[in-house]
């Protein structure tokens, strides 16, 4: 039967480029496509029968297909994770984004996007996969070379970072009756400790000297005639895969514990030997496990009949080693002996066998990102695992997991060429083993993000209340226990206030509560907010390494959950300041970026003073969010503690206007942060603006958020929108208003944006709120003229159909009005809400403030402003950003200021 | 901040004219000819402008006058001296440009809006102009600061509608008697919306009168006062638009589009009465209970 395979299809097209590169010559290229054309064949068939079923059903297709149950469920994952199974609702699980987009359906992307998430384990497999020898691996990761790339995916399809079914998870001999199971070890037969009785051997040995005795046993008795193992090569602790093959070679591996080793690498140079041993870690025990069923290497992998694995609890790379030991014991490769982990150290031997240790959590940050992201610690898909942990110096603790390894062992033993002694499963040893093992099982692998709960869609927009109602307690220890804990967090650097993440985590996770709020409060002093406005998912857990697997760990949940915790117990806690220095600082704007800077200078203990226009504090915290996104409440509580903090905040005072700065230097102020903001709308250009209906988003959230006018006539202020609204912006505050005008009551609200949903910049939480509420979108849709009645009410609004040209400047396709597609929406109100731009108002009274061609304030990194002791930050600079950019600004234009001050007032350089 | 209320009079006898002296110091160092304020009297109130209509730096007081229109204008009327508003802010909006004219410069102030032309003709006259002064309302009742608008007027015609005081005429009558009697530089109106309308068709040189520069002050519905959220825009006829918070209270009065603006300022008006009518309730209410009780 033909098949239709684009993976067949690429490799005929390339042969003579796979010959050429000699990985295959003639007659193993047949046997190679001949493998994948059989597999391929098996898999369109399940594919088939899929489609004609309508449905996945396993029974069905293994009786119709008459096929193993392994076979179907191992093919299904492939399908799935090839795209090709969304007819029936199977996205991929991994890199949806990416395999969705490819141009070719039914071909895996390249490992390259392993090796960009982190993910890679470095076994060096897809370095023997790739048919045309485009990849290479050396310091640390592989480099895929893109022109000798041919694109067939293969190197993706045999990873084992890529996907790995379920179902190869068993061991094939699972029904057994002399089979064990145990979650953190997984299927086992026996448990040993075992020492060699070569007395060559236990020299040289690291533990018990079991996989140089075994190896050896296997060549005296012709079981293999090569196997891989590690050599150390010209540098000291450098270890080099080699292929050996004879009994005689075994002296020269050695023993290079924590180094990464893409042994597989090597894998293809193998082929002349029929029967292979390999010796690994587990992650190489992995790849073989996969390419078991997927054997794209045929007919080489059939080759191997032993499988060894190393116990690991992470691996280094050579240079991570090098820089290990450099910075934390001051020594080069070449003093160092030998290395090892015991009891919560790592050790050192130098070459005079004098020891050095370090605690184990401060090598934490040398690791590999990739071994983050295991949770073997045994060498679970190995036929004999070997490794020292439950056992006493010199012997080594062996477990043997299938048929083939209890074979090769017992011959060991039965020349007395090992000794061995039961580990009985209530020994002391075993549970070190079981404690350590399950320590490494990893809960991020299986458990998924906590979800928030949330008000129901139908109840919330009849109230102005929180949408989301934040973590319980057990959700909470639910998704710490998610957190990686790695060693290099990412988050911190995602994060624009640096807040130490895994640390606060971390004591959350020891239920230390108080000092979890000092931890995040050292660096941001408004986790309440924060924990509810910020973009987390372009930020912190953008960066979050979780990513890899699919979902980031919730880091604005928790530390919202923080921040709810403090004010649940009414508590203000709030760092300790730094002596008053009896320096006047003036902090122009109570937004995120002022609130901020005045903090971390009140800190520092100066005598800070917050100059605000309106008649609260908050900035659009208070006048732009709703307060079903963000309470007025919180914002104030944050505001408190400021003031506990000894921050002055004197409302009404336009600067500019009330005060000037020259005042204000009069007064003694020293120097000067302006965070005003960026509050000046900007309107659409087409007729009927001045229209009665027509609004801005700044007027019609300032109304409601501000002046509270969602409570008249309670409160004063009047708010008007009648049946039908009509919202133009696709950011944050077009959804803020929508959403706001649906608690207002209106029956029907649009969105009408110009591009399309993809290049919506509100955040992608509030999108989903805002469908879950029912509001409309109209995407790809232009405003052209607001229509009024004869009293000037607006009745409707013209619109055009827009398509996406190319990208602009933003690097987002342009919107390109399409001809002749106008058309009308009545509306009763319509708000603007498509950005806003610099006020004047505060520059203008600067006249020597160097603003840049729009209007917003131009610094330098230190946001310092062109004038001496003036700093600015947030939107002023930025133009519209987010509320935690502004932090991030405040908080860097804080440090600078108190450079300033201390080296112009107090004589100090820092 | 505390802005108490210094001294309050009423103005006239029609008892909805109110004038307040408020403790503004900072407001008062920085306010000139031109300015407004927000106030907010109470935490439910809503921002209302005021234009101020006088100002003492060495006292550091501000001198208000409103006229009770909605609920906001008569809650303020009903707070005492010794009483603190709760927010004022400002000085708002662009001072009025002074400068020494060629001819004189006629200022008209209609009913409440006669008080916001009193820092007008006076540093338009400390600046060396000659003044000539229209003031005028329904009826006398509603006139006020006659003494005041002739201390820094070389002129002062006052007129009524209804002939109760002065000549009974429209502001604009006097008006193009004098544009016809002698060359005039500009023209300044302040007052109800349709009286300044009128002035600009007058000035505006499409009949038989010769053009003349006119400035009217505008005193839209507001929020913030800071151009930040564009409720109080205008429309020229042009179709351009304006913010009468920072490109105003003072625009030229023949680019204005009076016919929008007015159906602007009437755009909450169901809002405003069902306001008002609460607060009359309120009121009664307290009334009826502060007579039980005494």
């Amino acid at each position: 039967m033909e098949i239709n395979s684009p993976l067949i299809e690429i490799l005929q097209t390339n042969k003579n480029k796979i010959l050429e590169n000699g990985k295959f010559n003639k007659i193993e290229f047949e046997q190679f496509i001949n493998s994948l054309t059989k597999a391929e064949r098996e898999r369109y068939l399940i594919l088939d029968k899929i489609k004609e079923l309508g449905a996945i059903n396993i029974q069905e297709i293994q009786n119709q297909l008459d096929l193993s149950e392994k076979n179907v469920q191992c093919n299904i994952e492939y399908l799935k994770e090839l795209g090709l199974l969304d007819f029936v609702g199977e996205r991929p699980r991994f890199f949806a984004e990416y395999i969705e987009n490819t141009t070719i359906k039914g071909i895996f992307p390249s490992v390259a996007l392993i090796k960009e998430k982190n993910l890679c384990c470095g076994c060096g497999l897809c370095v023997s996969i790739c048919p045309v020898k485009a990849i290479d691996y050396s310091g640390g990761t592989f480099e895929i070379d893109d022109d000798l790339c041919i694109n067939c995916g293969l190197c993706y399809s045999a990873c084992p970072r890529s996907f790995f079914p379920k179902v190869l998870e068993k061991l094939e001999e699972n029904n057994d009756p002399n089979i064990k199971f145990l979650e953190q070890l997984n299927y086992y037969r026996d448990i040993f400790t075992a020492q060699t009785t070569e007395k060559r051997i236990k020299r040289v040995a690291q533990d018990g000297g079991i996989v140089t005795t075994s190896l050896k046993t296997a060549f005296k008795q012709g079981l293999i005639n090569g196997s891989f193992a590690v050599t150390i090569g010209d540098q000291p602790l450098k270890p080099l895969p080699i292929l050996i093959e004879s009994e005689g070679d075994l002296l020269k591996t050695a023993g290079a514990k924590y180094t990464n080793v893409p042994v597989l690498k090597i894998f293809h140079d193998a082929k002349d030997h029929n029967k292979l041993a390999v010796v690994g870690t587990p992650c190489i025990m992995k790849a073989l496990r996969k390419i078991s069923f997927y054997p794209f290497n045929k007919p080489f992998y059939d080759n191997i009949v032993l499988k060894i694995g190393l116990f690991c609890m992470e691996s280094f790379d050579y240079e991570k080693i090098i820089e290990l030991l450099k910075n934390e014991f001051h020594v080069y490769p070449s003093d160092v002996k030998k290395m090892d982990i015991d009891k919560g150290k790592f050790i050192i031997y130098d070459q005079e066998s004098n020891i050095s240790n370090i605690p184990i959590k401060r090598i934490k940050k040398y690791g590999r990102f990739g071994c983050f992201f295991c949770d073997d610690l045994t060498a679970e898909y190995a036929d004999i695992s070997v490794g020292s942990i439950g056992s006493e110096p010199g012997w080594s603790t062996v477990i043997i997991r299938t048929k083939k390894g209890a074979e090769f062992f017992q011959k060991a033993l039965d020349l007395n060429l090992i000794v061995k002694k039961e580990i009985e499963e209530d020994s002391k040893s075993f549970k070190e083993l079981s404690r350590i093992a399950k320590s490494k099982l990893k809960k991020y692998i299986k458990q998924r993000r906590v979800k928030m709960i949330e008000q129901d869609p139908s109840e919330r927009i009849k109230n102005f209340e929180e949408v989301p109602q934040g973590l319980t307690d057990n959700m909470m220890k639910l998704e710490v226990q998610r957190c990686l804990q790695c060693g290099l967090p990412l988050c911190v650097t995602g994060c624009p206030v640096n807040i130490r993440i895994p640390e606060f985590i971390k004591l959350l996770k020891e239920e230390k509560y108080i000092e979890a709020l000092y931890k995040i409060k050292t660096n941001n002093l408004l986790p309440a907010i924060c924990g509810r406005v910020c973009p987390q998912e372009s930020q912190c857990e953008e960066t979050c390494l979780l990513n890899s697997l699919g979902e980031p760990i919730a880091i604005g949940y928790l530390e919202r959950y923080i921040a709810d915790w403090e004010r649940r117990n009414k508590l203000k806690e709030c760092p300790d300041c730094a002596p008053p220095k009896d320096i006047k600082v003036a902090v122009i704007g109570a937004g995120p970026a002022g609130l901020t800077c005045a903090g971390e200078l009140a800190m520092r203990g100066y005598d800070v003073t917050i100059f605000e226009a309106f008649h609260a504090g908050g900035g659009v915290l208070t006048y732009g969010i709703p307060e079903f996104r963000l309470p007025k409440e919180i914002v104030n509580d944050e505001i408190e503690t400021l003031k506990m903090l000894n921050v002055k905040i004197n409302y009404n005072a336009i600067i500019g206007r009330t005060l000037t700065i020259d005042d204000l230097k009069e007064e003694g102020y020293k120097a000067f942060f302006i965070g005003v903001g960026a509050g000046l709308p900007i309107f659409i250009k087409v007729s009927g603006l001045s229209l009665n209906g027509v609004l801005t988003a700044n007027e019609f959230l300032t109304r409601s958020n501000l002046m509270k006018a969602y409570r008249f006539p309670e409160y004063d202020t009047p708010i008007k929108i009648g049946k039908k609204v009509t919202v133009i912006g696709g950011g944050n505050v077009a959804l803020d208003s929508a959403r706001t005008a649906l608690r207002l009551g209106a029956e029907r609200v649009i969105i009408v944006y110009r591009r399309s949903e993809a290049e919506m910049p509100a955040r992608r939480e509030e999108y989903h709120h805002a469908v879950e509420e029912g509001i409309e979108f109209q995407f790809l849709t232009n405003p052209v003229r607001f229509i009024g009645d004869k009293e000037d009410n607006v009745k409707q609004m013209e619109v055009i159909k827009m398509r996406l040209g190319e990208p602009d400047q933003s690097g987002r396709r342009r919107p390109i009005p399409i001809e002749n597609s106008e058309y009308l929406i009545n509306t009763d109100t319509i708000i603007i809400a498509i950005g806003t731009r610099a006020n004047p108002i505060l520059t203008k009274s600067i006249p020597e403030l160097r603003l840049n061609k729009f209007g917003y304030i131009e610094t330098v990194e230190s946001c310092q402003t062109n004038i001496e002791g003036i700093y600015a930050g947030g939107d002023i600079v930025t133009g519209s950003a987010t509320v935690i950019s502004a932090m991030g600004c405040g908080k860097k234009a804080a440090k600078a200021i108190d450079q300033y001050l201390q080296e112009k007032f107090l004589n100090k350089k820092e | 901040m505390h802005y108490k209320i210094l001294e309050k009079r009423e103005l006239g006898t029609s008892g909805i004219l109110f004038e307040m002296i408020l403790d503004t110091p900072l407001i008062a160092q920085k306010a000139h000819a031109g300015n407004f304020i927000l106030l907010r009297i109470n935490e439910t109130g809503e921002r209302f402008p005021l234009t101020i209509a006088d100002y003492d730096r060495d006292k550091g007081t501000i001198t208000i006058v409103f006229q009770v229109f909605g609920k906001s204008t008569k809650l303020l009327s009903h707070q005492n001296i010794g009483d603190e508003i709760l927010d004022v802010v400002g000085p708002l909006g662009n001072k009025i440009h002074i400068q020494k004219y060629q001819y004189p410069v006629v200022i008209i102030g209609g009913g409440v809006g006669i008080a916001p032309c009193y820092p007008q003709a006076k540093e338009l006259k400390e600046a060396g102009n000659k003044i000539i002064t229209i003031i005028g309302a329904r009826n006398t009742g509603l006139l006020f600061w006659r003494e005041k608008m002739r201390s820094v007027s070389d002129e002062l015609i006052i007129c009524t509608d209804d002939g109760t005081e002065g000549i009974k005429a429209l502001v604009t009558e006097p008006l193009e008697e004098l544009i016809v009697k002698e060359k005039i530089s500009i023209v300044i109106a302040i007052g109800p919306l349709i009286m300044m309308k009128y002035i600009a068709q007058t000035t505006d040189g499409s009949g038989d009168l010769p053009k003349v520069k006119t400035y009217v002050s505008l005193n839209p519905i507001m929020i913030d006062g800071t151009g930040m959220c564009g409720g109080c825009r205008f429309s020229t006829v042009d179709g351009d638009i304006y913010f009468a918070c920072v490109d105003g209270p003072d625009v030229d009065g023949h680019m204005v589009d009076f016919e929008n603006l007015l159906k602007r300022s009437i755009r909450f008006k169901d809002q405003e009465k069902e306001s008002l009518d609460k607060y009359d309730h309120e009121c009664k209410a307290l009334n009826k209970f502060q007579n039980e009780v005494s």
